[in-house]
């Protein structure tokens, strides 16, 4: 049980990261206000939507889904999946922890048009996980997400410091900046596990 | 005369001047994971182009029945449902293209470009003037997906349309077709453009 959460722990995380390797998820980055303090919060909040949605279209997609073969309506139940879980959620903050609530209330939007939550929760269904590993690849996906964006966040602070070419300023060095960081977690890709 | 021109503004607008990846870096996803061929951009170009066109035109047409409170449900499930239909098309047109698009086609649901329109000009406008309006977004994505897949696949495989453009002494870029080459190539067309822009501004 352990070994099997380590390996889900380190593709999830490393080997399959969101951001380098899967590619989804990559504009949060671009908004000005970030502070690594407030991504850790953006992160758990991630990490909460995704697991929770996940497990959800998980049960759904086995006990509705392929019941009754409903597999055209896929896309559409499971982005109200999305929606439904976030409201759930933003209600609950904020009748019991009205604190946290105030502070991830600007996150919403950002969650909820991110490609990762949606794309993370079809690659595993497609992939045919068991409801153990749907959560804990979910959670663990979350968390290499937030990596990433603590990544990219605090190369950017530092580019802010560098004199670089006027038409590479802003946008463009950063992408250059994260396509070297993305060459270095195609290191992982070498990773084999034994199944 | 001046609707025309109004109609031409706005399509200028989608395209060029305000291009939703390029300029306002927005629905970047796609951009850079299913651009390693010039034909899977394509194709993800026309299906974005016919979400966006319908959603804009529908929610247009309700605009009146949409409340502040439920306004996002309402946009995701109308993109949705033309996300489905899209998806199943392809299914059974572009078995093949479909199979390599993978995941980015149901993602077109969540595309944050398609909700920042219709939160910012369908529910404002009138139905032909967001018809419009999608399709020169759609037009805008396409052109952007087109230009950073035909980058990638020149340098990546050293061939474009089954012409070999460089020899065939050339060894292809494989970095190019992996995530790495496409933060690295959208990076390089975005310096690209800030250059002709400063230039432009300087003049």
């Amino acid at each position: 049980m352990l070994a099997k959460l380590f390996i889900v722990a380190l593709s999830a995380i490393f080997i399959e990261n969101v951001v380098f390797v899967k590619l989804l998820g990559v504009f949060p980055i671009f908004d000005e206000h970030k502070r690594i303090k407030t991504l850790f919060n953006m992160g758990a909040y991630v990490a909460l939507v995704m697991v929770l949605s996940s497990s959800f279209m998980f049960l759904v997609n086995k006990f509705l889904i392929m019941r009754f073969n409903l597999t055209y309506l896929r896309i559409i139940i499971f982005v109200l999946i999305i929606v439904i879980t976030m409201k759930l959620l933003d209600i609950l903050l904020m009748k019991l922890l009205t604190k946290i609530h105030n502070a991830l209330k600007n996150y919403f939007p950002y969650v909820i048009t991110n490609c990762a939550v949606l794309g993370i929760a079809i690659i595993i269904i497609d992939r045919g996980l068991s409801f153990f590993e749907t959560i804990a690849y979910s959670f663990f996906s979350a968390v290499g997400f937030t990596l990433a964006l603590i990544l990219i966040l605090s190369i950017k602070e530092k580019l802010q410091f560098c004199s670089v070419p006027k038409a590479f300023e802003g946008a463009p060095i950063l992408f250059i900046a994260i396509a070297l960081l993305a060459m270095a977690f195609m290191g992982f890709s070498g990773i084999k596990f034994p199944v | 005369m001046s609707s025309n021109n109004k109609l031409l503004n706005i399509f200028r607008e989608g395209t060029v001047k305000n291009n939703p990846v390029f300029f306002q870096l927005i629905g970047l996803c796609p951009v850079l994971a299913i651009t390693i061929s010039v034909k899977n951009a394509f194709v993800m170009g026309i299906a974005f182009t016919l979400v966006i066109t319908f959603s804009n035109f529908i929610i247009s047409l309700f605009k009146k029945l949409i409340s502040a409170q439920t306004k996002l449900i309402i946009y995701l499930i109308v993109i949705s449902v033309f996300v489905s239909i899209v998806d199943m098309l392809l299914k059974v047109y572009l078995p093949t293209v479909s199979r390599s698009l993978g995941v980015f086609v149901p993602l077109i649901a969540v595309n944050c470009i398609i909700i920042s329109r219709l939160d910012n000009f369908a529910i404002k406008k009138n139905a032909f003037l967001s018809m419009v309006d999608g399709i020169s977004m759609g037009v805008g994505f396409s052109i952007a997906l087109i230009v950073v897949a035909f980058v990638r696949m020149i340098l990546g495989t050293g061939t474009i349309f089954g012409y070999n453009i460089f020899g065939s002494n050339y060894k292809p870029v494989l970095l190019m077709l992996s995530p790495a080459g496409a933060f690295f190539t959208f990076g390089m067309i975005l310096a690209l453009i800030q250059w002709i822009v400063n230039k432009k501004e300087a003049k």
